[in-house]
């Protein structure tokens, strides 16, 4: 349960690289991210919640990392799509390499 | 409550369109749509979005097998408070406010300040002396202005609509006529021109310019002090509002079908053009437009397409626009790109 919990406040910490890197492979709304997320944490909902994932989405879009747009949806409801932005890319490399570099460092030291 | 009303006006009660039908759900957004601000054009934005994240979610819920009931009322706890959105909506209106009543504000109040400046500088109305006069009055008029039109431009109008329910592959594009551009333009020049003149009139008089002979103390009334002629000061807010509609007046939805793909514009009729009217398909380009957003120029791409009769036509596709580059192709499929 702790090691869970601990686990959990890292990867809060890395939630704008993943929803940026559900974006970068395609366009996606708010439920599909936060689906698309959940499979890649084996089903672990409890990182990203709903009431998160909304206002990070806006915070994202104030950057100019996503962009969005609206479209009819399947069931009759408008969906908003959101859309990573060139800015939202490079951004999304550079934490990506930021990440590899603190895990290297953590293999070496911490790992032996 | 009647305090938070002033900012949800007009629209007060919760849009149909963001309604579900299950009464769970539905009590969930009505009591986010009275947290949020802005007409109800403005909030049907977070309520759409979230009613569809909710219809989505219980949908999901009852596909793994537990009743209606049950996956409503899972759908709402899922979505947690009602304040992470509402907050968020408020402080984007907020920001957008404040950025729309300054620009306008100061634009506006610039101008009439020097106005009032010059004005008091050829007569005898003055309240302490021109220049504080021309100070005073264009942070009043600003102030005025600025808050008007972030209300305005923030609270009440959307830069955009929803897409329309029963208009399959409905996008947005922006495309302005030639009287339209052209008057767009005319505006923000006779607003420039007029600048230039007060202050290159306050200017060459100034060296030159007798002290005026200021009223005594039992004439200064407020009357005198808000003196201005008002067909400048009507003429400039006609001026401004259809700057602004304009602005607007460039939003159209279209719709693409096999008899060819049609335009809906904002307060003009729908124009339909058939596959067969159109002869070719032109070039694309890039150019910096001036679209439905309050006072920004932002870069878009357009496509020319030529009429059978001839004439060139424009669209601008806007970086907002659903599936710009498949409009594209889809264009050129039906018609054939000719350069």
């Amino acid at each position: 349960m702790v090691n869970a919990q601990n686990g959990a406040q890292v990867l809060k910490g890395l939630l704008d690289t993943l929803v940026l890197q559900v974006l970068d492979t395609k366009d996606n709304y708010g439920f599909g991210i936060l689906q698309n997320i959940s499979s890649q944490l084996d089903g672990d909902n409890m990182v990203l919640r709903e009431a998160t994932l909304y206002p990070l989405l806006h915070r994202l879009e104030t950057k100019g990392l996503v962009e969005s747009y609206w479209k009819p949806g399947q069931r009759g409801t408008d969906r908003k799509y959101y859309k990573i932005t060139k800015d939202g890319k490079n951004y999304l490399k550079y934490r990506i390499s930021d990440w590899k570099n603190v895990s290297n460092i953590l293999k070496k030291h911490l790992i032996t | 409550m009647m305090l938070s009303n002033i900012f949800r006006f007009p629209g007060l009660s919760c849009p149909t369109e963001a309604l579900t039908g299950d009464t769970i759900l539905d009590d969930y957004i009505k009591r986010l749509d009275k947290q949020l601000w802005g007409s109800a054009k403005i909030r049907i934005f977070t309520l759409a979005e979230v009613k569809n994240h909710l219809v989505e979610a219980k949908t999901g819920l009852m596909q793994s097998g537990i009743t209606e009931h049950e996956a409503s009322i899972k759908a709402v706890g899922s979505m947690g408070s009602i304040e992470s959105y509402s907050n968020v909506q408020r402080k984007s209106l907020k920001v957008k406010l404040l950025k729309i009543g300054l620009q306008s504000g100061i634009l506006f109040g610039v101008f009439m300040g020097l106005y009032q400046w010059i004005i008091e500088a050829h007569n005898n109305k003055v309240f302490i002396n021109p220049l504080t006069d021309g100070i005073v009055y264009g942070l009043f008029e600003g102030a005025f202005f600025g808050f008007f039109m972030g209300w305005f431009a923030t609270l009440v109008w959307p830069e955009r609509n929803l897409p329309s329910h029963n208009i399959p592959d409905n996008k947005f594009c922006v495309e302005y006529s030639k009287p339209m551009r052209f008057l767009s333009k005319l505006v923000i020049v006779v607003f420039c021109l007029m600048a230039v003149w007060c202050i290159a009139v306050s200017i060459s008089e100034y060296p030159s310019r007798v002290p005026v002979k200021v009223m005594p103390a039992e004439d200064k009334q407020l009357s005198s002090y808000l003196y201005q002629p008002w067909w400048l000061f009507i003429g400039l807010g006609l001026l401004s509002g259809l700057n602004i509609f304009l602005v607007r007046s460039g939003c159209r939805s279209f719709q693409i079908n096999q008899d060819g793909f049609w335009i809906n514009q904002w307060f003009a009729r729908k124009q339909r053009i058939l596959w067969p009217a159109i002869k070719s398909i032109g070039t694309l380009g890039e150019t910096y437009g001036w679209i439905p957003s309050w006072n920004y120029w932002r870069k878009v791409k357009y496509i020319n397409y030529v009429l059978s009769n001839g004439k060139t036509r424009r669209i601008y596709l806007y970086p907002d626009m659903l599936n710009a580059d498949k409009f594209i192709l889809l264009l050129q499929a039906k018609v054939g790109m000719k350069d």
